[in-house]
C-alpha cells in the first residue's frame, strides 16, 4: 500500500479526519455493492421457488 | 479525456520494496495495484495458450471429415473447456490486469481502494481454474454440454458435475469482488478536479462493465446453484418431469450470458478510444456521447438476452421485442464506430502496432456486429442457429473485438510498464500474422453456417471439408503466432531503447506524467486536475 492509503487506513482505525470518513465512505460502498450482489443471487433463486409454489 | 489541464508533482517514488517480502510470498501476498495488473495479464497470457490448445485439438479433429485423433465425447469437451477458459480464465482476467495497472494511474490515485480485496479477488482464480482444470482427469471427463450448461444435458456430466458449478462459483466471485474493488476506487479515489466526465474512456468503460458485472454473475451463480440443487438435492427448478422447465434455465443464462460479452468487449472499446486519440494525434471525437453510447449498450444488453433462444419457442410478441431491442442495439455502437472514424479523420495518422490493432478492430469488429445484426432477425436466424454462423460471428467480436484491444492495449502500455520500448518490427509482424491468421480461421466458418454445417460435432459431411481445412490450418497459424508475442513481450522486459514518461507523441492521461517504468508507488500526492 502506498503511503496515502496507509495514512487513510490509519485514520480510518482512529476513526478521524477526511481519510476516515473517506475509507467509511469506500467501506459502505463495497458493502453495499456486495449486498446487491447477494440480493440477485439468493433473490432469483427464492423468486424462482416462490413461483414454484405459487403456480 | 476531455481537454484538461494538469498540475503534476511529486508523482512517484522509489520506496518501493520497504519492508516487502521478496520472491514467491511477494507476489502472493502483494497488494500493489501494478504487481496485481501484472499477475492478472501474465495469468491471462497463461490461459490464452491453454484455451488455445484446446481450440487446436477441436481444429486438428475437424481437419479433414472422420474421426481422427479424439472421441466425441472429449471433443464436446474440449468445445466446452476451451470456451469457459477463453470467456473467465483468459479474456475477463486480462482486461481485470489492465484495470489495476491503468485505473489508478488514470485517475491519479495511490492504489485500488481495496487492495487487500483485489489480492484475493486474483488468488481465487487459479484455485477456480485448477478446480475446473482437474476435471479433465475425473472418471467420465470434464463437463461436455458446452458452455452454456443448458439442462437436461449438463446434468448427464458425470463426477466433474459439482467441481465445474463450484469453479464457476469462485470465479464469479472473483469477477464480482473486482468489480466493486473498481467501482469504489473509481468512485472515491479520483484526483481532485477530475469530475466523472474528464476520466479517460478506458475508466468510463471499466466502470459501466463494472456495474455489468454485479448485475450479471450472480444470476450465473443462481441458475448454476439451482442446476446443483436439481442434480443433488431433489429439486425440479429445470426437470420437466417434476413440473420445473428447461427452458427457465436458458433464460436465466442468457441474462447473464449477453451482459456478459458487453463485459468482455467495454473495455477493449476503452482500449481503443485511448489508443486511436493518440496516434491520430487528435481528440476523441465527441466524448460525451461515446460516454453515453457505453452507457446505452450497457443498459441495452440487459434486454436483449432471449434472442439467442429465438429457436426454443417464444410468442411473436416476444420475439419481435427481442428482435428490436437487439437492433437498437446498433445504434449507439454505430455512434461510437462512428466516433472512432472521426476521430481518424484529417488526423497526422501513424501506424504503430497498437493503431494497427485499434485500425483491425475498427474493421472487423464491425463486421462481426453486422453478422450479429444477421443473427437478430427472426426468420433467419431460425436458420442460422447452431451452425458455424453463429461460431463466426461470435469469434469475430471476441477475436478482433476483444483480443485485439487486449492486445492493442499490452502494446500502448507495455513501456509504460517495463519502462522499454518493444520491438516495433517484430510487433508488426505479430499484428499482421494475427491478422491475417483470425481471418483465414474465422471468415471460412461464415460460409461453413450458411450452407448448413452444425457447431459442436467432432465429424461432418464431406462438402464441407474444404472451408474447415482453411480454417483449421488458419488457426494453426494463429496460435503459433502467438509465440512470438511472448518473445516480444520477454525481449521488451529483458530490456530494449529506454522508454520516456510520454512513450508515444504527446498522449492525453496522467498515466504519461509518471515516469517509464510506472514506479511502485504514484500519486501519493494527488495531482490536480484543473
Amino acid at each position: 500500500m502506498s503511503d496515502r492509503a496507509l495514512k487513510a487506513a490509519g485514520a480510518a482505525q482512529r476513526g478521524d479526519g477526511e481519510d476516515a470518513a473517506r475509507a467509511a465512505k469506500i467501506r459502505r460502498s463495497a458493502w453495499l455493492l456486495a449486498g446487491v450482489a447477494v440480493f440477485f443471487y439468493v433473490g432469483y433463486m427464492a423468486w424462482m421457488v416462490i413461483r414454484a409454489n405459487v403456480g | 479525456m476531455s481537454s484538461t489541464a494538469i498540475d503534476t508533482h511529486a508523482h512517484g517514488h522509489g520506496h518501493a520494496e520497504h519492508h516487502a517480502p521478496r520472491g514467491l510470498m511477494r507476489w502472493i501476498t502483494t497488494t500493489n495495484h501494478k504487481e496485481i495488473g501484472t499477475l492478472y495479464l501474465v495469468w491471462s497470457l497463461l490461459m490464452l495458450f491453454v484455451g488455445g490448445g484446446m481450440a487446436m485439438v477441436i481444429r486438428a479433429e475437424l481437419f479433414q471429415p472422420g474421426m481422427q485423433f479424439v472421441n466425441p465425447q472429449f471433443f464436446n469437451s474440449m468445445t466446452t473447456m476451451h470456451a469457459l477458459i477463453m470467456v473467465f480464465a483468459m479474456i475477463m482476467p486480462a482486461f481485470a490486469g489492465f484495470a489495476n495497472w491503468m485505473i489508478p494511474l488514470m485517475i491519479g490515485a495511490p492504489d485500488m481502494a481495496l487492495p487487500r480485496l483485489n489480492n484475493w479477488s486474483f488468488w481465487l482464480l487459479p484455485f477456480a481454474v485448477g478446480l475446473l482444470l482437474l476435471t479433465l482427469f475425473m472418471p467420465g471427463g470434464a463437463p461436455a454440454g458446452g458452455w452454456t450448461l443448458y439442462p437436461p444435458l449438463v446434468l448427464q456430466t458425470a463426477d466433474a458435475f459439482p467441481f465445474a458449478v463450484f469453479a464457476v462459483h469462485l470465479l464469479g466471485v472473483s469477477s464480482i469482488l473486482a468489480a466493486i474493488n473498481i467501482i469504489v476506487t473509481i468512485m472515491n479515489l479520483r484526483a481532485p478536479g477530475m469530475t466523472l466526465l474528464k476520466m479517460p474512456m478506458f475508466v468510463w468503460t471499466w466502470l459501466i462493465t463494472a456495474y455489468l458485472l454485479v448485475l450479471a454473475m450472480p444470476v450465473l451463480a443462481g441458475a448454476v446453484t439451482m442446476l446443483l440443487t436439481d442434480r443433488f438435492f431433489g429439486t425440479s427448478f429445470f426437470s420437466a418431469a417434476g413440473g420445473g422447465d428447461p427452458v427457465l434455465f436458458q433464460h436465466i443464462f442468457w441474462f447473464f450470458g449477453h451482459p456478459e460479452v458487453y463485459i468482455i468487449i467495454l473495455p477493449a472499446f476503452g482500449i481503443v478510444s485511448e489508443i486511436i486519440p493518440t496516434f491520430a494525434r487528435k481528440p476523441l471525437f465527441g466524448y460525451a456521447a461515446m460516454v453515453y453510447a457505453t452507457a446505452s449498450i450497457a443498459f441495452l444488453s440487459l434486454v436483449v438476452w432471449a434472442h439467442h433462444m429465438f429457436t426454443a419457442g417464444m410468442p411473436l410478441a416476444g420475439q419481435l421485442f427481442f428482435m428490436l431491442s437487439t437492433m437498437i442495439i446498433a445504434v449507439p455502437t454505430g455512434v461510437k464506430v462512428f466516433n472512432w472514424t472521426a476521430t481518424l479523420w484529417k488526423g497526422s495518422l501513424t501506424f504503430e502496432t497498437p493503431m494497427l490493432y485499434a485500425l483491425a478492430f475498427l474493421f472487423l469488429f464491425t463486421l462481426g456486429g453486422f453478422s450479429g445484426l444477421m443473427l437478430a432477425i427472426v426468420p433467419a436466424d431460425v436458420q442460422y442457429h447452431d451452425t458455424y454462423f453463429v461460431v463466426a460471428h461470435f469469434h469475430y467480436v471476441l477475436v478482433p473485438g476483444a483480443l485485439f484491444g487486449a492486445f492493442g492495449g499490452a502494446y500502448y502500455w507495455l513501456p509504460k510498464w517495463t519502462g522499454y520500448m518493444y520491438d516495433e518490427k517484430l510487433g508488426k509482424l505479430h499484428f499482421w500474422l494475427t491478422c491475417i491468421f483470425t481471418n483465414l480461421t474465422f471468415f471460412p466458418q461464415h460460409f461453413l453456417g450458411l450452407a448448413g454445417m452444425p457447431r459442436r460435432i467432432p465429424d461432418y459431411a464431406p462438402q464441407f471439408a474444404d472451408f474447415n481445412m482453411m480454417s483449421s490450418i488458419g488457426a494453426f497459424g494463429l496460435g503459433l503466432s502467438q509465440l512470438l508475442f511472448v518473445y516480444i513481450i520477454v525481449k521488451c522486459v529483458r530490456g530494449g531503447p529506454k522508454a520516456t514518461a510520454q512513450v508515444w507523441d504527446n498522449p492525453a492521461g496522467l498515466e504519461w506524467t509518471v515516469p517509464s517504468p510506472a514506479p511502485h508507488h504514484t500519486f501519493d500526492e494527488p495531482p490536480v486536475i484543473k
